[in-house]
């Protein structure tokens, strides 16, 4: 625990090097804080340089050459050049961003054949087209709680529809424990195959909305596997 | 005979003026593309981008506090959260805490065997919520002046208890202090619905917290 504590706090130390640039709008206004709701206390004149630090969301952290320190908005940068006139493209993530998205990370909720189920999953993107995904499951239900985890593979036929479906396949294993209070609680794992599909929303931004069916495959040792199908839907961030 | 010579002159004319003027502009090219290496030599133009700027979205922070389980009293919580700041607006937020809760009072009174045994009486939780920030603003302390913001959160999760896992709601709100841009002190107050049959039949409990915490930005 002390280590982890003592490597995040080693984090801000790891700083890159910092970008200057010059304010080429009229005026850019600084703020105390990260958000539009702190005060604005200083105003940066057009032609002025000054060090970007860091951001947070859509804020940047700014340095006069006077010394200073204010947050900005990333709007303020539209037209900002920097000192040896390379372009400054600090602009929102919008549908190319989510095109060439590499990171998602998301939550959802859902139905797991009637149980009440909530996820959580990273996924990767390798191309537009293909991705891997690892997505962990819980569920409860009257009768047994269920917890999976799945590795799937994700292919996205058409990935620059507004509206962009895709298909999963994958594997992985759902350990079942029966509520106590029926007798005899056992809980057993099972090996678990995957197939699905679903529709993934542009947002804005860098938001994504998914709504998605799986059908689960439980292998068992009876003679019969069992079926399960879920529906869910959730919210993404990617990066 | 004399329009016949003129017409062919100017025939030959017509075909090979065009030749002549490209083989100018060929060579008008090149050596503009000369002049151009020389006074332009290859520069990189190299663009800033936010690879360049070092991001500060997630949070990381511990936290201590009491936590009152319906029925089995009111105990201390330690847990920690992971947070990620999508805008300057919402946030994601995953929270595990552990508290160990105590008799009930029937237990107590009655002098009777106890319902749960030692190892059942722990109670984990684990969440993931939406967070709003709201009302943005400064405090001021001495002549020192620190940002804060209320924040209302709500989400859902599972907690562990009495050898049970139960689906959880938590909703609740806070306060966050920055006392540096990467360091805040937190704030906390949630509850946490689910509902047990521990004590026979289906109750829908509601289990208050409040906790302190400190949280650095990363």
């Amino acid at each position: 625990m002390l280590t982890l504590i003592g490597l995040l706090l080693s984090l801000p130390c790891l700083a890159k090097e910092k970008v200057q640039v010059m304010v080429s709008d009229a005026y850019a206004e600084m703020h105390t804080g990260p958000g539009r709701g702190f005060p604005v206390f200083h105003t940066i004149e057009k032609g002025e340089t000054i060090r970007i630090l860091k951001k947070r969301t859509d804020w940047y952290k700014v340095e006069t050459t006077k010394g200073k320190k204010g947050w900005v908005y990333r709007d303020e940068f539209v037209n900002t050049l920097g000192l040896q006139g390379e372009l400054v493209d600090l602009s929102q993530p919008g549908r190319t961003e989510f095109d060439k998205r590499r990171w998602e990370i998301g939550f959802g909720g859902g139905n797991f054949s009637g149980a009440r189920s909530q996820n959580i999953y990273l996924g990767y993107h390798l191309t537009e087209n293909l991705g891997a995904e690892l997505r962990y499951t819980q569920a409860f239900g009257k009768f047994s709680n269920s917890k999976m985890l799945a590795l799937n593979a994700v292919h996205t036929p058409f990935p620059s529809w507004r509206v962009t479906p895709f298909f999963t396949l994958g594997t992985g294993g759902i350990l079942i424990s029966p509520s106590s209070d029926i007798v005899q609680p056992e809980e057993r794992e099972n090996t678990v195959f995957t197939v699905g599909g679903g529709f993934t929303f542009y947002v804005s931004r860098s938001f994504l909305f998914r709504i998605e069916y799986n059908d689960h495959t439980l292998v068992t040792k009876r003679e019969s596997n069992e079926e399960v199908d879920e529906w869910k839907a959730g919210f993404s961030v990617f990066f | 005979m004399e329009s016949r010579f003129q017409r062919i002159f100017l025939i030959t004319c017509l075909i090979f003026t065009p030749l002549c003027f490209a083989q100018e502009e060929q060579e008008k090219a090149e050596s503009e593309s000369v002049l151009d290496e020389v006074i332009n030599p290859d520069l990189e133009r190299r663009t800033i981008d936010e690879e360049r700027i070092d991001s500060e979205n997630f949070e990381f922070g511990i936290f201590a506090g009491v936590m009152s389980v319906e029925d089995f009293g009111t105990n201390s919580v330690y847990g920690f959260r992971m947070g990620y700041h999508i805008t300057e607006d919402f946030f994601l937020e995953g929270v595990y805490g552990s508290t160990t809760t105590t008799p009930t009072s029937y237990e107590v009174l009655s002098g009777g065997s106890p319902l749960l045994t030692d190892d059942q009486r722990q109670y984990d939780y684990y969440n993931l919520s939406l967070g709003i920030n709201l009302l943005p603003g400064e405090v001021f302390l001495g002549k020192h002046a620190f940002n804060t913001a209320f924040y209302v959160i709500g989400g859902a999760g599972n907690t562990v208890f009495a050898d049970n896992e139960y689906f959880t709601y938590n909703f609740g709100g806070g306060l966050r202090v920055f006392t540096t841009d990467w360091l805040a002190l937190r704030i906390d107050v949630r509850n946490h619905l689910f509902t047990h049959n521990i004590l026979g039949d289906d109750k829908a409990i509601q289990n208050l917290e409040t906790h302190l915490g400190v949280s650095i930005y990363f």
